[in-house]
């Protein structure tokens, strides 16, 4: 019996193999079946979310914890977080106010990906959410719809600041909301609940609210930082910064 | 099997981490049922393309591949009894996994990561389920 099985998947995997590269690269370029791929998707869940209604998540009650202990750490330091906001995110706000485009999102994919519908920007842009936290980037755009590499997907390297604009280190993304900041110099003065913005590098430009630090580990080179995003990847709605 | 398996199609759009479809076709393969096997892995595949935006022909040649694999296997393991199915199991699911996670995010080098896990975790515990509701449930061993 094993014989005859092993003839007839062989036979398929030839098939596939061959139907699969085809595609990649004759095919590659109609994806009309991938918009109506996602459009079908889209529909069947909001179908489902109208019909229980309970799954539709409290953007807001993700930060409360995170602004409790934020707020602690910064009454001792005097400050407000409202402040914090305005002087180090506000300027970024004003530089990339006019250049924003809305996206309406058609997928979020579990591997990290995020299907977004169709715009007229580059390979590359950035793209965060309404809280102006950083997503990800525009990492391939189809005729339809664009695809967005996202901070969940696993083995993204770019380097992360701290709030003054010291460079912490090159953070690693482990695909589960949160990042790794290895070999970090035991002279960094960094607590937990601080924020991390990114550094600047070829993949991030630098000043986007990345996290903040969630546990500090003690190294033989110095300290790993554990880093818990705070984008929203469950919105329905994304920000692109046309350059 | 027909209602069964479009309920389960219909599941895939919302838990996209389980390869509902995969507990499907081992069970036609554990029965030896190879026409059917073969309708399904065409249909599905197909339909598993659709759904996850890859190429025509994606899932149809990480699924032949490794149930290619897990044929060799046949020579020197029976698969009657349950702890042997959950060997085939294992084998068809890491050996699927990793040709899944390596083909869609393209890297070189360690694709491992923690996801990989939670997925085999996840799909393992799905399909033993399904093998234990249809063999000691159903009894349609």
């Amino acid at each position: 019996m094993y014989k005859q099985k092993i003839k007839i998947f062989l036979l398929m995997s030839i098939v596939g193999s061959a139907l699969f590269l085809l595609s990649l690269n004759v095919l590659a370029i109609d994806d009309e079946a991938q918009i109506y791929s996602l459009n079908f998707q889209k529909i069947l869940k909001n179908l489902v979310k109208k019909i229980f209604p309970f799954q539709i998540k409290d953007e807001d009650s993700i930060y409360k914890e995170k602004y409790y202990n934020l707020l602690q750490e910064l009454a001792k330091l005097k400050l407000s977080l409202t402040q914090i906001q305005e002087e180090k995110i506000f300027n970024q706000k004003e530089k990339y106010l006019p250049n924003l485009i809305s996206v309406d999102v058609l997928k979020k994919d579990p591997l990290g990906y995020i299907y977004t519908q169709f715009a007229n920007i580059k390979e590359g842009t950035i793209v965060i959410d309404k809280n102006w936290n950083l997503i990800g980037k525009v990492s391939k755009i189809e005729k339809n719809f664009l695809k967005i590499d996202t901070l969940n997907l696993p083995n993204l390297e770019f380097n992360v600041a701290d709030l003054n604009g010291n460079l912490l280190g090159v953070a690693k993304t482990i695909s589960n909301g949160f990042l790794e900041v290895n070999y970090v110099k035991p002279d960094v003065n960094i607590n937990i609940n601080d924020f991390v913005l990114t550094y600047g590098d070829n993949y991030f430009p630098s000043g986007f609210l990345v996290g903040f630090v969630y546990k500090i580990n003690k190294t033989i080179n110095g300290y790993q930082l554990i880093v818990k995003l705070t984008a929203n990847f469950d919105s329905e709605k994304l920000f692109l910064i046309k350059w | 099997m027909v209602i069964q398996i479009l309920f389960l199609s219909l599941l895939q759009i919302f838990f996209p981490q389980i390869f509902f479809l995969s507990a499907v076709l081992l069970f036609y393969y554990f029965k030896n049922k190879i026409k059917e096997l073969i309708f399904y892995l065409l249909i599905f595949s197909f339909f598993l393309d659709f759904l996850f935006l890859k190429p025509f022909g994606f899932f149809l040649f990480i699924f032949s591949l490794s149930f290619l694999i897990i044929s060799f296997l046949e020579k020197f393991l029976e698969y009657n009894f349950f702890y042997q199915k959950l060997i085939y199991i294992l084998i068809f699911n890491f050996i699927f996994l990793s040709l899944f996670f390596y083909l869609s995010f393209n890297l070189n080098k360690n694709f491992f990561f923690l996801i990989f896990w939670f997925y085999l975790l996840i799909n393992v515990f799905f399909q033993i389920l399904f093998f234990f509701l249809n063999i000691y449930i159903l009894n349609t061993r």
